[in-house]
């Protein structure tokens, strides 16, 4: 794999974990507000 | 989690996997920069997820001052929106400055350098993080007031990155849309700008709802414990005026 295809996935990858980082927080956050108002 | 966000997550995880797929295996390369410039599919709707959100904190914040004297509830949800929205655009400018660098590696030959749109973007994003830490970290009654001023003074660096490629000719390039005579990218290419920014876009308004829910109802019941305390407080005739207000 030369650079260009090597950091073409790594801009895809990384795009995509700090999504699934930011809604696993979110999903957190979520789950203890649902539990704080019931 | 409500019907109608599962039906939208389906939707957008459906647009996402089409704007991945057109992306990668359907658009032509670049005749200049071959498949890196692929990542441009990421990075652009990434700016605009970005200045989608900042706009929304704006709006937001303009919202919380105009009213937060007059509509407790009015103002508790358009706070709430405001610090959403500063999150998600947070987490929106963060990828568009690593798809950036990584971009700029392969096609310059460095991961970062001191030019207007690269700077200015980078103080957008310090910017934001910094209201974000005033919101966790500030106490008391002013934080809210102090957070909606910051974010409206934060977001006079948005026009300046969007103009920056205009005003000054640094290492970026000039803007691809509504730039110069013969600016823009192949309608070949297109369908990939599409799929991505509605994709991406729609994520980022799912994550958002997601969060505000989340923190619309962590303020509503620490502002109804703080109510209660204060009843409280009241029935045992123990009220002392707080000094300074």
């Amino acid at each position: 794999m030369d650079m260009g295809h090597r950091h073409l996935a790594l801009a895809y990858g990384i795009t995509i974990l700090i999504h699934l980082i930011y809604v696993t927080y979110v999903a957190v956050r979520y789950r203890r507000a649902k539990k704080l108002a019931a | 989690m409500k019907l109608w966000r599962w039906l939208w997550l389906a939707a957008t995880l459906g647009v996402l996997a089409e704007g991945f797929r057109v992306a990668l295996f359907v658009v032509p390369p670049d005749s200049a920069q071959g498949d890196v410039q692929r990542i441009f599919y990421y990075h652009i709707p990434s700016w605009a997820g970005m200045g989608l959100f900042f706009a929304i904190n704006l709006g937001c914040s303009l919202v919380y001052l105009a009213v937060r004297n007059r509509d407790q509830v009015l103002a508790l949800k358009a706070d709430a929106l405001a610090v959403t929205s500063a999150e998600v655009g947070v987490v929106f400018c963060l990828i568009g400055l690593v798809t950036g660098s990584l971009w700029g590696r392969a096609v310059w030959g460095i991961w970062w350098t001191w030019d207007a749109r690269l700077t200015s973007t980078l103080v957008l994003w310090l910017i934001y993080v910094a209201y974000l830490l005033l919101r966790r970290f500030a106490a008391g009654p002013q934080m809210r007031t102090l957070a909606a001023v910051m974010a409206i003074f934060g977001y006079v660096d948005v026009p300046i990155v969007y103009m920056s490629t205009r005003w000054w000719r640094t290492q970026h390039p000039g803007p691809v849309f509504g730039g110069a005579p013969g600016s823009g990218i192949d309608p070949s290419m297109m369908p990939a700008v599409w799929w991505n920014l509605a994709g991406w876009l729609m994520w980022g308004i799912f994550v958002a709802s997601l969060r505000y829910v989340a923190e619309y109802r962590t303020q509503k019941a620490e502002q109804d414990e703080a109510l209660r305390l204060l009843d409280a407080q009241h029935e045992l005739g123990g009220v002392t005026p707080v000094a300074g207000r």
